[in-house]
């Protein structure tokens, strides 16, 4: 191959690459400097940059569109969906990576088979009318258990993880005398943190992120709401047309979050997301 | 329904020596303003007299859909709050979106609210069910007297049954930019159904260029743009409502094919702003606001408000009826009452729910401070004989309800909407791809009027539904 | 454990214990499971034969086959199918080369190439429904930005009516590629760092250009990740609804209707503007038969990867 052709191929390459870093990132740019312009600057156009940084669009935003309390819920939830999903993803995990008990066979089919019924969001009528008869439709619990829902492609993640681990370690374990718990909490825990580091910020990010389920959940009780549902709904609020940079506002306040973990995290979302993809 | 229409008279007679008092408006609010004080201070004692001397607060839950007059009803209720001698606190709660759904998931999951603001969609769902309570027996003779024309028989009372008392109405019309019009120079506001399509057509062709478009329609949601403006249109040229012939008893929609061609003239680029089909009327309306939209039709009671606080205006806007097919108008507009509360019949504080009714929602006082403001259009004929309407309203008559608007009874699909489920698109969907042009008209109203009347009578035969058939029905007078 | 009988007492009661002590660990998934996964889905296709839904003392009414006998004759549905297929198709179709050229160039190890992986994944950390607002305003078509930096720079004349029935679609694609790309990428990354540096060194050696390595031992070689990465982006893609119901609610005039989207509206409204009487009944028939059709493509897709496998 000659240079010039070489030169040709890597201006292409770093070309395509910019293309998409620009296409990228500016809906993400454009919903954060958007958040600090006026109105009537967002829906004149205006330029890439705000006129003048009107930091007081999320003064109004918290206040008045009570996103001080939308982010609380969002916290409370997404933590709480990631503490429930990983403890118990990890638990089942490993029971079926490593116990023979009765009806296993059935129960470990059912979990898969369900893998691949995609019946949708049109699942969550049931769900909702079973937590009203549970009476946990009108608390954040409620909300918080339809979102961590049945979690079987995790537990089988976690399972495939923890049979990768040589089975002689907790073998001889039990030839010390450990019990099942002992086994559980003191060896394969520390081991299987990485892919329980996973679950955690994959269903971290649902929770965070979910706009369907956590909707229907709150619209007898919008109290309940979370940033990302607020935000949406700003949509078709009264003011909606006049309050672009109020939207924008919101749509930062729930998006930074969730950047900042990633920016800290970023490596393991990525190798999380293989580590799903590979073995899952 | 005929008292209703005597009621409207007395509106608008009123509205006449209001508007012949404008010059000395001074004066008039100090002589009205005078003994409607001494009915709140009447108020404000009885409520004294029963005063229970218990410690628990007796919460009572209201819920609204509305959000335009939030500040309004939030600083009555928290007067309210704060006066009253019963121990009782009203808690007042928004749920602008989704209202009809959160009532009916609340409704199933048993945690309903004692009252609700009437909402057309959420009564007729849920009182067949018997979820709301009689409110007469509640009613004193003072209540009766002052609210006497406001008792709709077979809107609001059903079997001598009275479950909500509208307040207030709105009635849908032509909204026009007037310097649009003198500068395409158009004289007056279209008469026909004809001249609007003429008049839209002149405006977009000479001023599209400007960004100036002669017609707009808020066709995201087919349902929300065709019921207040195609459907209006429907009932004034053909008396049908929702495509119901209440003489003949069955659905009819052949006859909107003159009304559905000149809409999908309408909603071309002929016409119409770009971008119709995705707009909400929100966005349409700052556009209006903007000087960008010639015409667009939509509700009196919402509209003025609009383009005087939330989306200021600076050009002129005016407000005429709905142009019909060669301006022959065969029937009345529907209006809609609006303000009206249903009560919860499972609510255990029905009592004291009743007492937060009159002393806040029922209440003459605040009635006509919230029309003075602007809010709503006033159909309490106390109120309306003893307010200053807002000025919009003095210089627009056409925003009121006349003579020419009336209440339509309940078409089968209304009374009991579990009874027509019509299989496929319903009208407002089916219309607007008639509109966009994906869809035949005419065998398209035809297989409308076809899939309707089978569901109508699906529901008849299965039992859940009722014959609705009203041989004298005279669409001028319903 | 079918020879249990067989036990002596003591026996028995340490294997009962040792089930139990199983179960005690399961249980709190298992009982997350069941609630929220099986329970739905069973629910689901009982009402599949029922009439149910509307408002009133509804009381549901067994009508054996006529919800699904609907959904054959139901126009829009099959509207809804065919707009799934183009979605899914034209996402596939975008997504899958860029991801892939994406991966190829980032994944070499240079300076700055971590940091580009990072940035162009960054939309699949983000609600897909609080970027969909985004976009809607973006796309606008009298204010967004789009339109008025093409008309500008003087690429149109008139604004493009993106959200309108004509474009609508296209907009959903590429919001869609927006937000799913860096996901593929990561996994085309994973898949090229499999590949043994040994094979492509001896390539090089052999004298083949950067091209033919590419066809002859990259390509190849991601074969197996490639099936696994496609079979992932048919199914996310027949189940997108999110952005859907944010961007267009399935309109204008259903032009954007999906399969999901329209059976989740019998159940609950799309959007605040928009109401349908609640029908479980045929919701549940409609919910069955998209799942059913997503069963048999993602079968056909298997079937199809195994042949592939036998060519290669």
């Amino acid at each position: 191959m000659n240079k010039k052709k070489k030169i040709v191929l890597e201006i292409l390459t770093y070309a395509f690459l910019l293309t998409m870093v620009v296409f990228t990132v500016y809906p993400i740019v454009y919903t954060i400097f958007g958040s600090l312009k006026t109105n009537s600057e967002l829906t004149l156009g205006g330029g890439f940059f705000p006129k003048e940084w009107h930091f007081d669009n999320y003064v109004q935003a918290f206040v008045q569109a009570d996103f001080a309390h939308y982010t609380m819920n969002s916290v409370v939830v997404s933590v709480s969906v990631m503490i429930i999903a990983t403890i118990t993803c990890a638990l089942a995990g490993f029971v079926f990576a490593r116990r023979e008990f009765v009806g296993k066979k059935l129960i470990m089919g059912a979990y898969v088979a369900l893998m691949f019924i995609a019946l949708g969001s049109v699942t969550l009528y049931p769900i909702y009318s079973l937590l009203t008869a549970l009476h946990l439709n009108k608390s954040v619990a409620g909300l918080i258990l339809a979102l961590v829902g049945g979690q079987a492609s995790n537990v089988m993640l976690v399972m495939g993880f923890v049979k990768s681990i040589p089975k002689e370690l907790d073998e001889a374990a039990t030839i010390d005398g450990a019990s099942i718990y002992g086994i559980f909490f003191k060896i394969i825990m520390p081991l299987i943190k990485p892919i329980m580091a996973v679950v955690a910020l994959f269903s971290f990010r649902y929770a965070w992120n979910d706009y369907i389920t956590t909707l229907i959940m709150s619209i007898s009780l919008p109290k309940l709401r979370t940033l990302t549902v607020a935000v949406v709904q700003l949509k078709y609020s009264a003011n909606a047309a006049a309050e672009w940079h109020i939207m924008l506002a919101g749509a930062s306040i729930a998006i930074i979050p969730i950047l900042i973990v990633y920016f800290f995290c970023n490596k393991q979302f990525i190798g999380g997301l293989t580590a799903g993809a590979v073995k899952g | 329904m005929r008292k209703t229409n005597k009621a409207m008279a007395l509106a608008m007679a009123a509205l006449m020596t209001a508007s012949a008092l404008t010059g000395c408006g001074g004066v008039a609010e100090e002589t009205t303003a005078a003994p409607a004080q001494e009915t709140a201070g009447e108020v404000a004692g009885e409520t004294a007299a029963e005063a229970a001397p218990s410690g628990e607060k007796t919460v009572v839950k209201v819920w609204t859909k509305d959000r335009h007059d939030a500040s309004f009803m939030q600083e009555k209720v928290d007067a309210y709050n704060a006066s009253n001698q019963d121990n009782i606190e009203v808690q007042y709660e928004i749920y602008s979106d989704n209202y009809p759904q959160a009532v009916d998931m609340v409704f199933q999951n048993g945690d309903a609210p004692d009252i609700f603001v009437f909402h057309e969609q959420v009564f007729n769902n849920h009182v067949n069910a018997g979820r709301f309570a009689d409110l007469t027996p509640f009613m004193d003779e003072e209540f009766k007297k002052t609210f006497e024309s406001n008792m709709i028989d077979g809107f609001n009372v059903l079997d001598g049954k009275c479950y909500f008392v509208p307040t207030a109405a709105t009635v849908c019309r032509l909204f026009y930019n007037k310097d649009i019009f003198a500068k395409a120079g158009i004289e007056k506001a279209p008469e026909t159904l004809e001249e609007m399509v003429e008049d839209a057509k002149t405006i977009t062709a000479q001023l599209s260029g400007e960004g100036i478009y002669g017609f707009a329609a808020n066709m995201k949601g087919a349902q929300s743009a065709l019921s207040r403006s195609l459907m209006k249109q429907g009932e004034r040229e053909l008396g049908l409502k929702f495509g119901y012939d209440f003489k003949a008893g069955q659905y009819d929609f052949t006859g909107y094919e003159s009304l559905v061609t000149a809409w999908k003239t309408l909603m071309s680029p002929e016409c119409a702003f770009p971008g119709c089909e995705s707009l909400d009327i929100d966005p349409l309306r700052t556009q209006f606001a903007a000087g960008k939209i010639g015409m667009y039709m939509s509700f009196t009671h919402a509209e003025p408000g609009v383009y005087a606080n939330q989306f200021p205006m600076e050009q002129e806007w005016g407000c005429a009826q709905m142009p019909v097919t060669g301006g022959k108008v065969v029937g009345a507009e529907h209006y809609q009452p609006l303000n009206g509360y249903l009560f919860n019949a499972e609510s255990k504080n029905l009592e004291a729910a009743w007492k937060v009714y009159t002393a806040i929602f029922a209440n003459v006082e605040n009635l006509k401070e919230y029309y003075e403001a602007g809010f709503g259009i006033s159909t309490v004929p106390a109120v309306i004989e003893s307010a200053q309407p807002a000025q919009y309203y003095l210089d627009n008559p056409a925003l009121l309800i006349s003579d020419t608007d009336a209440v339509y009874p309940y078409t089968p699909e209304e009374a009991n909407v579990d009874a027509v489920i019509v299989e496929g698109q319903n009208m407002y969907e089916t219309m607007a791809e008639m509109i966009l042009g994906d869809k035949d008209i005419k065998s398209g109203l035809q297989d409308l009027t076809d899939r309707y009347n089978k569901a109508y009578q699906a529901g008849i035969a299965e039992g859940s539904g009722t014959e609705v058939k009203i041989a004298d029905f005279d669409p001028m007078n319903p | 454990m079918s020879t249990m009988s067989n036990l002596t007492p003591e026996k028995k009661k340490r294997v009962i214990k040792d089930n139990l002590r199983s179960y005690s660990l399961l249980l709190p998934n298992l009982v997350l499971f069941i609630a929220f996964s099986l329970y739905p889905v069973f629910w689901t296709l009982k009402y599949v034969f029922y009439r149910y839904g509307g408002y009133g003392a509804s009381v549901p009414k067994f009508v054996g086959l006529e919800n699904l006998i609907r959904v054959f004759s139901d126009d829009i549905y099959w509207k809804a199918v065919r707009n799934t297929f183009v979605y899914a198709g034209a996402k596939i179709l975008f997504i899958i080369p860029l991801a892939f050229f994406l991966a190829l160039f980032l994944s070499r190890s240079r300076k700055g190439n971590g940091l580009l992986q990072s940035i162009i994944f960054v939309p699949t950390i983000m609600s897909s429904a609080v970027m969909g607002l985004v976009f809607y305003l973006l796309f606008n078509v009298y204010s967004g930005q789009i339109n008025q930096y093409l008309l500008n720079w003087g690429i149109i004349s008139q604004p493009i009516n993106w959200l309108g029935k004509e474009h609508a679609m296209k907009t959903l694609v590429i919001t869609a590629v927006w937000g799913g790309v860096g996901n593929y990428m990561v996994y085309f990354i994973a898949g090229i760092q499999q590949i043994s540096q040994d094979a492509l060194e001896s390539a090089r050696i052999d004298g083949a250009n950067r091209i033919q390595t590419l066809w002859y031992i990259t390509i190849p070689m991601l074969g197996p990740i490639l099936k696994i990465i496609l079979m992932l982006s048919i199914t996310s893609a027949f189940s997108d609804m999110s952005n859907v119901m944010v961007l267009t609610e399935g309109g204008p005039t259903n032009a954007t209707m999906v399969m999901a989207l329209y059976g989740y509206q019998f159940f609950f409204p799309i959007s605040a503007g928009m109401t349908i009487t609640p029908q479980y009944g045929y919701g549940a028939a409609v919910s069955t038969i998209s799942a059913v059709i997503a069963g048999i493509i993602t079968i056909l897709y298997l079937k199809a990867s195994k042949k592939l496998d036998d060519i290669y």
